[in-house]
């Protein structure tokens, strides 16, 4: 109780701190003053950690927006961020098939669907970027002649007709660099947040599930059904943020989390990913080997294989416990999670 | 021989991405981190920080802190090596303890965070995060502007990038992305990278490529450097990296079906823990004048 009470000031003091800082202006000396941006969060989801190396501002944030939708960042000026990651989609892509240079492993990867991002502490499939400035390189970059890639891109950015300005707006400086590109896009992915699904409106008492849709949730956490809430949490992100093995393969093709973590243990373990939005962003899994939800409901009910570091809750699932009826609720259920005013906001489309 | 031409220095330069404050003080950032805890740190917090915009003031008002007569300059060259001579780029004319006979077209690494330390054990830090690449005379170096007077008989330095600094990519100076030291899909430094090619055991050529890193491997190298006196004046200090050493000295590697490695597998583990074992014994003291 008393840990609860020192706990609870010690927010409140952060919370207090947090205020102040909202308030400021940031500055970084060209006397031009940069507008905070506070972050709408719905109720619902906690209040996201900004890292105070980048504070949000209009004027990043409007610049992200810019570079996510231009193609200039790519190496030859044919891919935008927006090509793989489709907002109609949940920021994923249905069609890509993606392949890599010396400084991956082999095996494609699916785009990964983009919101609540500031929530996670390390990114892609197996984490392998700590913070959200860093991930923005990786796409940049052609995987075997990074670097020329790269001082390419801030060469064409620093001779644009726009941009230069753009960047002084927003970091005060107008010759472009990469930590500053890298600001920028981090900022306008942490606005890309999504809360406002059937779901959220249920539990704030402004609308209600058919009853399909109740059993499909109630199957969800049933820990003799779907048993789904282990990994994707109910409510708030709909992930642990932890890397587990879902059995996808006897012999994973990608070695997952071992490839950043270098351990046998971690072989075929993924991030658990978020399951808001999952209606619009097939194709499922890191290697999108499955189209539909039927197919992925399939894989957790009976089609799940049993590698060494299979994840303790499935290794101690029954197999065939859902009905086809079951599933049918589940994936119900998962379709209140399709947040509308997310995919179509205009905000975060192309300026 | 190798030659010399000018540089720059960067012993803070790579801190901007802190505070404003801080990036004046990194020593003080540095220690701060490390107490965060208790109530009793937040006390520490509060006097480090009156501290910290003390002196910060203070420095904005005399830009020139230095005072005469108490420091000297040194300048620490890395002379890079395969069996004792020069790297020629683009020539196959090195053997290494497993009899393969390589070449090299790229050699980079990262020397960071520079210590010198005293005869009484007191230490001076660089606080630098340098990437040499051994093509480049001019990176061959690193810069200490401001060393305080006093005899130093070792040095210690990272290879590699410290995990404080490890994680993320959005910094400037030689942690720059730019510099292509950074793996794409992994946030992480690349602290050493060998690329070339070599004679497989069948006789054709077959490419090296050899990048290092992962913070379980940060290689930490101390090495004596005599006695080195810094007296108001300006000294410079050679040591030498030798790729033969990296390959044989005490483990020894062997290119053949090992010449593909980037940290990114767990059968790379085995190769990643000789070389950090070998990193030790491949720097060694040359002379200082
Ligand atoms: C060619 C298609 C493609 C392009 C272009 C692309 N991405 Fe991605 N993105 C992917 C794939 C595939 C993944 C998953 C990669 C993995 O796990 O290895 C991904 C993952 C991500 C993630 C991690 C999400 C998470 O939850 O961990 C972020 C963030 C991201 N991309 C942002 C960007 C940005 C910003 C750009 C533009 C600079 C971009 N992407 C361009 C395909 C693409
Ligand atoms: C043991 C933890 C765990 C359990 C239990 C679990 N999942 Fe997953 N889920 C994961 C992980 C990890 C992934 C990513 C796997 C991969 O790509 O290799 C995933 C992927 C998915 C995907 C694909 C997401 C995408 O963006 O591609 C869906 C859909 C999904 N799970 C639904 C469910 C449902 C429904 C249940 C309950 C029947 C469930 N999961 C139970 C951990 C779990």
């Amino acid at each position: 109780m008393r840990k609860l009470l020192l706990t609870a000031l010690l927010a409140g003091f952060v919370i207090i701190a947090c205020k102040k800082k909202e308030d400021d202006v940031i500055d970084p000396g060209d006397g031009h003053n940069h507008s905070h941006y506070i972050l709408d969060i719905p109720p619902g989801l906690p209040a996201m950690p900004i890292p105070a190396n980048n504070p949000m501002t209009e004027e990043g944030i409007a610049l992200g927006r810019k570079l996510f939708y231009d193609p200039i960042l790519s190496g030859d000026n044919t891919m935008a961020c927006a090509d793989c990651h489709k907002q109609h989609f949940g920021f994923s892509d249905s069609t890509i098939q993606f392949s890599i240079g010396i400084d991956r492993i082999p095996g494609d990867r699916n785009a990964m669907p983009l919101f609540n991002l500031g929530y996670a502490s390390n990114f892609f499939w197996d984490g392998g970027a700590a913070d959200l400035e860093s991930q923005v390189i990786g796409p940049i970059q052609n995987p075997v002649e990074m670097h020329e890639d790269l001082a390419n891109v801030i060469q064409e950015l620093n001779a644009h007709p726009e941009y230069p300005e753009l960047f002084r707006k927003a970091f005060g400086s107008s010759t472009v660099t990469t930590p500053m590109i890298m600001k920028a896009i981090a900022q306008f992915e942490r606005t890309m947040v999504s809360g406002d699904s059937k779901f959220d409106r249920v539990r704030r008492g402004l609308d209600s599930f058919t009853a399909q849709e109740q059993r499909g949730m109630d199957l969800y956490a049933d820990p003799f059904k779907g048993d789904c809430v282990h990994c994707h949490t109910m409510g708030s992100t709909f992930t642990d943020f932890e890397f587990r093995n879902t059995g996808l393969d006897s012999i994973a093709a990608d070695s997952g989390r071992a490839r950043i973590t270098l351990l046998a243990s971690d072989i075929g373990k993924f991030k658990t990913p978020s399951l808001r939005n999952i209606e619009v962003t097939a194709p499922y899994m890191h290697d999108g080997r499955f189209f539909t939800l039927q197919e992925v409901m399939d894989h957790y009910n009976t089609g799940f294989h049993y590698p060494q570091n299979l994840d303790a809750n499935l290794r101690t699932s029954v197999k065939g416990r859902m009905t086809q009826q079951d599933m049918d609720d589940i994936i119900a259920f998962l379709k209140t999670l399709t947040d509308y005013n997310f995919l179509t906001n205009p905000a975060f489309a192309k300026p | 021989m190798i030659t010399l031409k000018s540089c720059f220095t960067l012993t803070t330069g790579n801190l901007r991405f802190f505070s404003y404050f801080s990036e004046s003080i990194p020593h003080i950032y540095e220690s701060m981190k490390s107490y965060s805890a208790s109530a009793v740190s937040l006390l520490i917090y509060a006097v480090l920080f009156s501290i910290a915009f003390g002196s910060c003031k203070k420095k904005n008002e005399d830009p020139v802190p230095v005072n005469p007569g108490t420091s000297g300059k040194l300048t620490i060259f890395f002379r890079n090596l395969a069996g004792g001579q020069e790297i020629q780029f683009g020539q196959r004319l090195y053997t290494n303890a497993a009899g393969n006979n390589y070449q090299v077209d790229m050699l980079k690494y990262y020397v960071t965070n520079v210590v010198l330390i005293k005869d009484d054990s007191s230490e001076f830090k660089f606080n630098n995060y340098d990437l040499i690449n051994a093509k480049v005379d001019s990176t061959c170096r690193i810069y200490g502007n401001v060393v305080p007077n006093g005899t130093y008989n070792r040095i210690r330095f990272y290879l590699g990038v410290d995990p404080v600094r490890n994680h993320t990519g959005a910094q400037d100076g030689d942690l720059d992305p730019v510099h292509g030291m950074i793996w794409t899909w992994n946030t992480g430094y690349i602290f050493f990278k060998h690329e070339g090619d070599f004679m497989d055991s069948t006789g054709s050529i077959e490419p090296l490529l050899y990048h290092y890193g992962t913070d379980p491997v940060l290689a930490q190298i101390e090495l004596p450097i005599g006695a080195l006196r810094i007296d108001n004046n300006e000294k410079k200090l050679y040591l030498n990296f030798d790729l033969n050493s990296l390959y044989g000295s005490t483990h020894t590697v062997e290119f053949n079906g090992n010449n593909i490695r980037q940290s990114s597998s767990v059968d790379d583990r085995d190769w990643l823990t000789s070389l950090f074992e070998n990193f030790q014994n491949s720097f060694s003291y040359d002379r200082s004048e």
